[in-house]
């Protein structure tokens, strides 16, 4: 069964009334010891099943063998040849496009991650087209796998691709911690994972490398929610050289954590940057909900300080928080606005 | 009461606190009953006290500030709105694709000759598509003929041929003109242009770097500041090859013209200061003599992006953000035409953290 199933919680609440019933009934004919230790279990599976739920919402640990720390391993697909296996459900799928999962070992951070891979209808029947690329970071906790299934970014993807309101892009979810409850914001920790480094260095090597896909600052792009959207912020204004548009759906000005060299206060926060450095070539989409007072203030922050070059375009949705829901609404459009940032798919 | 209110965590919290002193209290009250009621005790006393823990998380991380926002209603209606069609759209029913353009502001571009516009095979079957436009700005009627035979496909070219007296500030509104007249995309575009034209060109990338992807010289000249994708292309003379082969070298000219210092960011490890970055080195395209101007509007049309049906827009929200991308409408600021899209959530998500 996996982790984040509805039916896993379910018979989590049946344990809790089946360790109640126990306990009223058990209680008159039993010991001390007897007591105690069903009391601690009943404590155990309340906590158990509020936790399952709320991996469920979170999806910080997609599967069992992450819980236990044993990362999936796939092989580098080499050539055609893919690792299908462990790849997430998404529902509504409309078809021809793939998504596959792999590790991917950074030789410049020294990290090794899994990553999926979304290859749009079309791909494999056009191996000399080199496809426009978008680089999709997770929240916090989150995973690449919260992309998938929670924000079923495989049914947003084959939708808009169908309409023809996106251009056939290959979109890469890399992890961006080594551990579920470390939050790294994307950035290199100070005596910690180089986040910053695999996901704008390794991550874009491993993709042209084993897919065809654009090579150039044109063709790339970011999208990132919530922490993701710190990332995208952050990584856009730190690499215009290698993204040239990116898209933060209720993202942040800061990254909130230290980074080990106070670095968070200056170069790795994207407000003091807009402020204190000269501004790069490039697009952003700052996407909040309305009722997310945090995400609100901070995008509306960037907003203002951003000036040309950088290209500030903002889209809001009107309520809903800081939730999956605000950020289905946000994808579409999202995956739109940066297609139309982006550079074409190039056929020779 | 509100979701995120202090009153309903102490509601709850204080319920949680009567049942559990009730259950402990009346634990062997009821007699027959009293499985039932312990039982109900413990599992009301459970849900509260994890009801009071959910609230107080809520409460501090804003995930859902309302009861509404519980129930996955964003109260938000994404939309698409087709774009206007081009006043020239209603020219083209005999089936022309290349037109002589003579909008209002014409006269003050100061151009050598009536400029062309060039339209891509299937825009008029595709009329709520918007096509990103290649620019050129080419030396003599000869090279603009050259440069008209060289229209790529998926793009609107623009054939002008500029004079001295072509000023950047003028060119620079050519991009409202043309939307006016055709659909076309606002930012992403292309340029080429000959060496001629170099600080023309140059200076049109420079005053609206967002206007521009890429720009193709074709010979020596100055080249733009920013970040657009640069490429030079030279013929090799006397090297016959088959016309609008593109054949990139792969060897990466030396910048031209390097930034002034303080001009690009090119941020280091951590912790330390951007430092000031040379540009990306141009593209070099070699060709013969014959087919510079199919290399350099190829190139150029593979920096823009593809055409596009209206993208799905949701409301920009009340405040006025910096740098509005030029030639794009406001999304939100369309009322008629409003097409419901899917795409809305499933139920209630809600997520952790940040």
């Amino acid at each position: 069964m996996r982790i984040d199933q509805p039916a896993l919680v379910l018979l989590g609440v049946a344990g809790v009334l089946g360790v109640a019933v126990l306990l009223a009934v058990t209680w008159d004919r039993r010991g001390k010891v007897w007591r105690s230790a069903l009391v601690t279990v009943s404590v155990l599976v309340v906590a158990a099943t509020a936790g399952l739920q709320v991996n469920r919402m979170t999806e910080a640990y997609p599967s069992w063998a992450a819980l236990l720390g044993r990362a999936p391993r796939h092989p580098a697909p080499a050539g055609a040849k893919f690792a299908d296996g462990d790849v997430p459900a998404s529902p509504g799928v409309i078809g021809g496009s793939r998504v596959l999962s792999m590790t991917v070992a950074g030789p410049a951070s020294g990290l090794s991650l899994q990553m999926y891979v979304y290859l749009p209808a079309g791909y494999a029947g056009s191996p000399r087209t080199a496809f426009p690329v978008i680089e999709a970071t997770h929240g916090f906790p989150g995973t690449a796998a919260t992309w998938m299934r929670k924000l079923r970014a495989q049914h947003y993807l084959d939708t808009e691709i169908a309409a023809g309101r996106m251009a056939p892009t290959v979109v890469v979810f890399p992890m961006q911690t080594p551990k579920a409850l470390l939050d790294t914001e994307c950035t290199n920790l100070v005596h910690g994972p180089q986040t910053e480094t695999y996901l704008t260095a390794d991550v874009p090597a491993y993709v042209r490398a084993h897919f065809h896909v654009r090579a150039d600052r044109g063709g790339w792009g970011l999208i990132g929610y919530s922490a993701g959207g710190f990332c995208t912020n952050n990584l856009l204004l730190r690499h215009p050289d290698r993204y040239a548009a990116g898209a933060c759906l209720s993202g942040y000005a800061s990254p909130g954590i230290a980074i080990g060299d106070g670095s968070e206060n200056t170069y790795n926060n994207p407000a003091w940057r807009l402020q204190h450095l000269p501004q790069p070539g490039v697009s952003l989409f700052l996407a909040w909900a309305e009722d997310d007072r945090t995400t609100r203030r901070d995008s509306l922050r960037l907003a203002a300080l951003a000036h040309s070059p950088v290209q500030v375009t903002t889209a809001v949705v009107a309520h809903g928080g800081h939730s999956h829901a605000v950020w289905q609404e946000m994808e579409a459009p999202a995956f739109d606005w940066l297609s139309a940032h982006l550079a074409r798919p190039e056929t020779p | 009461m509100r979701l995120t209110g202090l009153p309903l965590i102490i509601t709850t919290a204080v319920l949680g606190l009567l049942v559990i002193a009730a259950t402990v209290l009346l634990w062997s009250r009821f007699g027959r009953w009293r499985l039932l009621t312990r039982t109900l005790g413990v599992v009301l006393a459970e849900a509260l006290v994890v009801a009071t823990v959910g609230l107080i998380a809520n409460r501090s991380e804003e995930f859902y500030p309302s009861w509404q926002a519980l129930r996955g209603d964003t109260g938000t209606t994404s939309s698409t709105a087709p774009p206007p069609a081009g006043r020239l759209d209603a020219l083209l029913a005999g089936g022309r694709s290349t037109l002589p353009w003579r909008p209002a502001s014409l006269a003050s571009w100061h151009l050598a000759t009536t400029p062309t516009v060039l339209l891509p095979r299937d825009y008029r079957d595709r009329p709520s598509t918007t096509y990103p436009v290649v620019l050129v700005l080419a030396g003599s009627t000869a090279e603009a003929s050259a440069a008209a035979a060289a229209h790529a496909d998926g793009v609107v070219t623009v054939v002008a041929t500029p004079t001295a007296a072509t000023t950047v500030a003028a060119l620079g509104r050519m991009g409202v003109a043309l939307g006016e007249d055709v659909r076309v995309t606002g930012y992403g575009w292309g340029l080429v242009a000959s060496s001629g034209s170099a600080s023309l060109a140059a200076g049109l990338v420079d005053s609206a770097p967002a206007r521009f992807a890429g720009e193709a010289l074709i010979g020596r000249g100055a080249r733009p500041a920013g970040s657009v994708a640069f490429a030079v292309v030279r013929t090799v003379p006397g090297k016959p090859s088959p016309p609008g082969k593109l054949s990139p070298s792969g060897k990466a000219l030396p910048p031209e013209r390097l930034l002034p210092s303080g001009k690009a960011v090119a941020p280091g490890r951590p912790g330390k200061p951007g430092k000031v970055a040379p540009q990306a080195p141009a593209t070099s395209l070699t060709c013969p003599a014959g087919s510079v101007w199919i290399v350099a509007a190829r190139w150029a049309a593979a920096q823009t992006g593809q055409p596009l049906q209206p993208a799905v827009r949701l409301p920009v929200g009340a405040h006025s953000a910096g740098g509005a991308p030029p030639g794009e409408p406001p999304a939100g600021s369309h009322s008629a035409g409003r097409l419901p899209v899917g795409g809305h959530p499933t139920g209630p998500q809600p997520a952790g953290g940040r």
